[in-house]
């Protein structure tokens, strides 16, 4: 009979699946690891070096600033740890809203189908017409300068995205026997989608939702840049780099060029993340 | 006798107009196994589908009428809310919803039956039911199995757990469609022995679909045998088997009796 003592098994399994195994997303872990770590300690204990400081301004990088400093004596070090934050923390909580608003509207949309599926659809045919970061301007720039508008234009930029792919996986899972079979034991459309369908479609959107964190810091960024997001003096890799980009011109390219490297970094670790659990999960 | 489920003129189209199933009548009557037997495409399990409202999307009925116990559910493309029947289907563990555990979807059935029964719901007393009703279905260790999830059971034990959550909602009409056929030989015959004992308890009649004449000789009282959605003959077992009135059914007995043949060479040359 099939009641074979499984724990063991499970045991290994989850072992097994703790393991990375891929050297590209160990570095990516790592990485965005030490950044968040130094992101949350420095500022701690060496302050987020908002406003002008004694230190002479464009110095070049050297041991004392291992960044240099900008053209007000602000050492771009602490600027860059303390805009790490703020800019991890947007992309995963917008990856995070993404995920949730993004999934549960494509297996309702999926699960309903007919008039439903219909106006969805055609509202995400409306935001998918415009490039994600020029809708997320278009919106910041009505709502008014404020990083949370920015946030949330990013989020609604990207849901119809997430609310595509959940859908489409959500209508192969609808298609299943134990959908006919739940519906058969009394479920409701409502129960169906959200016991049911969801869980058993969720795996698509997730490893979506982690490429969106890395598309969301880059937006966030842009808009920052843009001069709608954070405002300065706030520190924020994008408005670090719209403040530094004038130094360009005399050679001195460290004001711009760290925080631009952060957004590489930050932002390629969780695309190689993503990429992994893609692999992973498949 | 008035026939338990009576199905009258049923025709069964896709959006396009592909016509699935044309002008079938069926009759069950009550305690009776009634099969449904024919080849892939012919039919049988979107007649089985259409009975309970589960028809794939872009698949309807176009006419006929269906009655279960004297009440009219299904007339044309109007669906009047689900008869009193449930179903088993073709591949158990694709049945049941692979990310809740087996206990998780019994006591949800059980809740749901105790809340259109206008009866209490008690986490406990729903547990012991649904323990019960896994031991009824001859599974040895009905705890263990409630902690396990669909994919850590056999394809035998899933069906037992399908034919416990069918038979808990003490339907009158239970639909198979072919229980038997992703198990292999020594399940299935112990599938076939639980479903015709709990048939037998519990008193219910039954629509048995298969491709397999052997399952349908053991099973059925009468059978209806389909091709190309339509039923070329409805008659007692016996008669189908040993005096088939129609050219298909006598092809479809021949092409079955060809394949018991060369099992049998199969297992004699196994055995050398």
């Amino acid at each position: 009979m099939a009641a074979v003592n499984t724990t063991t098994v499970l045991r290994g399994n989850v072992a097994a699946r703790l393991r990375i195994g891929n050297p590209a997303a160990a570095i990516a872990f790592g990485l965005l690891g030490m950044i968040l770590a130094l992101g949350i300690v420095v500022p701690w204990v060496a302050g987020s070096a908002d406003v002008a400081q004694q230190n002479p301004s464009l110095l070049s990088p050297s041991l004392d600033h291992p960044f240099g400093t900008d053209r007000y004596g602000r050492d771009v070090f602490l600027r860059c740890m303390a805009a790490a934050r703020i800019d991890i923390a947007i992309g995963l909580s917008v990856a995070l809203a993404v995920l949730l608003i993004g999934s549960v509207i494509g297996v309702l949309s999926a699960t309903f189908g007919r008039g439903v599926d219909a106006v969805i659809m055609r509202a995400t045919d409306i935001l998918l017409a415009f490039p994600g970061v020029v809708l997320a301007l278009i919106i910041t720039a009505s709502l008014g300068k404020n990083p949370w508008y920015a946030a949330v234009a990013v989020v609604i930029a990207f849901v119809p995205l997430l609310v595509r792919l959940s859908r489409s996986k959500a209508l192969e899972v609808r298609a299943a026997d134990y959908i006919a079979a739940a519906r058969l034991s009394g479920a409701s459309t409502w129960q169906v989608a959200l016991r049911h369908v969801l869980p058993n479609s969720f795996k698509y959107p997730f490893v979506q939702a982690t490429l969106v964190a890395s598309w969301a810091i880059l937006d966030f960024a842009a808009l920052s840049f843009l001069g709608v997001g954070v405002q300065p003096p706030d520190a924020e890799w994008g408005a670090m780099i719209a403040e530094g980009v004038g130094d360009n011109l005399l050679g001195n390219w460290w004001p711009s060029f760290f925080p631009g490297l952060m957004i590489l970094l930050t932002a390629g670790s969780f695309q190689v993340i993503g990429d992994w659990l893609d692999r992973r999960l498949r | 006798m008035t026939p338990l489920l009576s199905v009258r003129g049923l025709s069964i189209e896709t959006e396009a107009g592909v016509s699935l199933v044309r002008d079938l009548s069926l009759e069950v009557q009550p305690g009776e196994v009634v099969g449904i037997v024919g080849e892939s495409g012919s039919g049988k399990t979107m007649t089985a589908l259409s009975l309970l409202g589960l028809l794939p999307d872009g698949v309807h009925v176009s006419a006929g009428e269906a009655t279960l116990d004297g009440d009219t559910f299904l007339s044309g493309a109007d669906f009047r809310g689900r008869p009193n029947a449930t179903m088993i289907f073709q591949n158990p563990t694709a049945a049941l919803n692979p990310t809740m555990r087996i206990g998780a979807q019994l006591q949800r059935l059980l809740r749901f039956l105790e809340r259109a029964d206008g009866g209490r719901t008690d986490r406990r007393a729903r547990r012991t039911t649904a323990i019960e009703l896994l031991g009824s279905v001859g599974i040895n260790d009905p705890e263990t199995v409630l902690g396990r999830y669909p994919h850590q059971l056999s394809g035998g034990m899933n069906q037992r757990v399908m034919i416990a959550m069918a038979i808990a909602a003490r339907p009158t009409l239970l639909i198979a469609d072919e229980p038997t056929t992703g198990l292999d030989v020594t399940v299935q015959a112990q599938i076939l022995e639980l479903i015709r004992t709990t048939v037998a308890d519990h008193g219910l009649s039954v629509v048995f679909v298969s491709h397999d004449m052997g399952v349908i000789a053991q099973m059925c009282q009468r059978v209806a045998v389909m091709y190309r959605g339509e039923v070329r003959e409805f008659a007692e077992v016996d008669e189908v088997f040993h005096r088939p009135r129609d050219s298909y059914t006598r092809e479809l007995l021949s092409a079955a009796s060809e394949q018991l043949l060369t099992e049998e060479v199969g297992h004699a040359a196994r055995a050398e």
